[in-house]
């Protein structure tokens, strides 16, 4: 039929005001009928009332302003039909579905099939007309209305119970989106709501948009108090600046989308907490911050165990040293009258010195590993000769290099060698180094010498400190743990000099903080080198210059 | 010749007393020893060339000795130096707090061998030489 052809090719999501457009030009409908109507159309629209309420409606309505007599709509499942909502007794209704026309004629509707228009029937003789509407689906089944009329069906009826189920089908429509939508926010909420750790999202402004149920828990912060505010208000942080640092610079920083860091959190009731806050930025296409995400590990017993720990140090440290000074002091004051003492006597004392001046080392770099771990190590950095350090190390340490009879020798370089780092960390960085490689070399030699290099694309200078020994070697698998905390790789039966196996771990602690690498080559019987790099950062350029003007 | 200078060493470890009195005696100058922050602060005053002060001290810390001698007009321009096992001479919260509140220098009595602070004392007390 020309006018069912002539809708089926509606848009297929048809704005308000076309459908009312439409509705008034195909209309022949009286004023008065127009208000009846418009006020359905109004209520099907309106968002107040759940979808079956409008269906309640719709069958309701619908007979009072169309020739429909029977109203019903009915949700399809395979075998039966289930009635949402009709305009007569659910008995009465069921009664006329049961008749073979409608379910031979309800089994070939199908959600994209519109059956309208005036349908011969048999059956209760005065409702010979029919018009079906498929109106979505609900539930995942679709749904029918279903109108049955004793007369012809006017066209201008037919039209608007297409269009009020195209109404319904929008509805329809949303409601699937809002229950799929409904369903992937539950399960986010589920997901966010029951993991284990800490999880703020920050939107584009950095304040604070969702703070999950364990954040609560860990802080004291209700999700009311903190919602809203700017990320720094909403976590009471004692160092707030290294983590605002921390996040301006991972946002700064083009292609950072990471930052960890971890800070000191005042919580409930004035309690103070360690978080480890892991965060990832997410970016528009411009690179624009669009939210961040942060979890938060509470650390607390991790960092009161280690504070405990460096205590602990510090306090041995300190009981150590009082006897330690006793021991040296008077070793050093019968030193002084050695004449006075035999050969067996002087070879003692020299023996309970070397002893003691271990004891006093191995308590020295205690100290020092519990203030790395502190994170309490200081650098005061200024500009001096890094040649003229390692000629004094190396001078310092002739006589025992001399007594091992390997050879230990300083290559003058042709370069400057004037940086800007911290000296006494710098000295203490070679002696180690030094005293290592001399420990470990049996026989042949220890040489230091330096190379410049220069990085083609970035115009840097670094200047690279090598100490290349020919002793034992590591062996490769050993490579990577030497500057681990009390690793160490020599066998003991290789060697008999010990230590507490801390140097080389102090040693690359305090050359990364200076801003510098430290590597290792090495072969197992061979010979070892270990090559330190500074960067330009610290290469002043003044002392360059003032390195000319000598 | 004029009377002999006076150094203050206040340090409660008899050990540690013990060894420097050996040491320090065969020198020139008077060694007055306080075994207790409420001591050191009784036995101090303007006649007194040096301090050499403890941190760890039984009745009140060093650093609140530190902070009295400085206060009071008759002892505020003696010379204090920290003499204590705690922290580093390198770079320390406590050296830097020492420092802020007065002390010339800060040493770690484990470092240095009693020849050494009798060099440290001499150049305080005989700047000339």
């Amino acid at each position: 039929m020309s006018k069912t052809t002539r809708f089926s090719r509606l848009p297929v999501i048809p704005s308000w005001e076309r459908l009312l457009t439409r509705f008034y030009t195909i209309s022949e409908a009286t004023p008065a009928n127009l208000a009846t109507y418009f006020g359905l159309l109004g209520a099907l629209s309106s968002n107040r009332y759940s979808i079956l309420q409008q269906i309640g409606r719709l069958a309701t309505t619908l007979p009072k302003i169309t020739g429909l007599e029977v109203v019903g709509i009915f949700q399809l499942c395979l075998e039966n039909t289930n009635c949402l909502a009709a305009n007569i007794s659910p008995n009465r209704i069921e009664m006329l579905m049961s008749q073979a026309v409608f379910k031979r004629e309800l089994k070939e509707v199908t959600i994209r099939k519109r059956l309208s228009g005036l349908v011969g029937t048999r059956g209760k003789k005065s409702l010979r007309h029919i018009v079906i509407e498929p109106l979505g689906r609900y539930l995942d089944l679709p749904v029918v209305l279903v109108g049955l009329s004793s007369r012809a069906i006017p066209q201008e009826e037919a039209k608007f119970t297409e269009l009020v189920a195209q109404i319904i089908r929008l509805r329809f429509g949303h409601q699937h989106l809002d229950q799929k939508l409904t369903e992937h926010k539950n399960q986010f909420q589920t997901l966010v709501q029951h993991l284990s750790e800490g999880m703020i999202i920050l939107n584009n402004d950095l304040r604070v948009s969702l703070w999950n149920r364990p954040m609560e828990k860990i802080t004291g912060c209700g999700v009311k108090d903190v919602v809203g505010k700017p990320f720094e208000e909403a976590i009471l942080c004692l160092n707030k600046n290294a983590l605002l640092e921390s996040l301006n610079q991972a946002i700064a920083t083009k292609g950072a989308d990471q930052f960890g860091i971890i800070v000191e959190v005042v919580a409930r009731k004035d309690t103070k907490l360690w978080l480890r806050l892991t965060g990832s930025i997410l970016r528009q296409r411009d690179g624009k911050v669009e939210r961040v995400i942060i979890i938060a590990h509470d650390v607390s017993k991790e960092k009161l165990l280690e504070q405990k720990k460096n205590e602990f140090i510090s306090i041995a440290t300190h009981e150590f040293r009082t006897p330690l000074t006793v021991i040296r002091g008077y070793l050093s004051l019968l030193d002084r009258g050695e004449k006075k003492l035999d050969e067996r006597q002087r070879r003692y004392l020299r023996r309970v010195t070397e002893a003691s001046d271990r004891l006093v080392n191995l308590t020295e770099d205690l100290l020092q590993v519990a203030q790395i771990d502190q994170d309490r190590l200081e650098i005061k950095n200024q500009t001096f000769d890094l040649f003229r350090v390692l000629k004094k190390i190396c001078h310092d340490f002739k006589a025992k290099a001399n007594q091992k009879g390997v050879s230990l020798t300083i290559a003058r370089p042709t370069f400057s060698t004037f940086v800007s780092l911290d000296p006494v960390r710098c000295e203490q960085i070679f002696s180690n180094l030094v005293d290592n490689a001399l420990k470990y070399t049996l026989r042949g030699s220890v040489k230091i010498f330096f190379e410049e290099v220069t990085h083609p694309n970035q115009r840097q200078t670094s200047l690279i400190v090598h100490i290349k020994d020919t002793g034992i070697g590591i062996a490769k698998e050993s490579l990577e743990e030497i500057f681990e905390k009390f690793r160490r790789t020599h066998k003991i039966e290789e060697i008999r000099e010990q230590g507490a196996g801390l140097g080389l771990f102090i040693v690359k602690s305090f050359v990364e903080r200076q801003q510098g690498t430290i590597d290792v080559r090495s072969r197992h019987g061979q010979g070892t080198t270990f090559s330190i790099t500074f960067p330009l950062a610290n290469l002043g350029a003044r002392a360059r210059t003032r390195n000319s003007d000598v | 010749m004029s009377k002999n200078k006076s150094v203050l060493l206040v340090e409660d470890e008899s050990l540690i007393v013990e060894l420097y009195k050996e040491r320090f005696s065969e020198e020139k100058f008077d060694l007055i020893v306080a075994k207790s922050g409420p001591e050191a602060l009784k036995k101090a005053n303007g006649e007194i060339d040096l301090i050499l002060l403890d941190v760890l001290l039984p009745g009140l810390n060093g650093f609140d000795v530190l902070r009295k001698l400085k206060k009071d007009p008759d002892t505020r321009d003696v010379p204090v130096i920290i003499l204590t096992n705690l922290g580093s001479e390198h770079s320390d919260n406590d050296k830097r707090l020492a420092l802020s509140l007065g002390a010339i220098d800060y040493l770690v009595k484990s470092y240095h061998t009693p020849d050494e602070m009798v060099e440290v004392i001499k150049q305080r007390l005989y700047p000339e030489g």
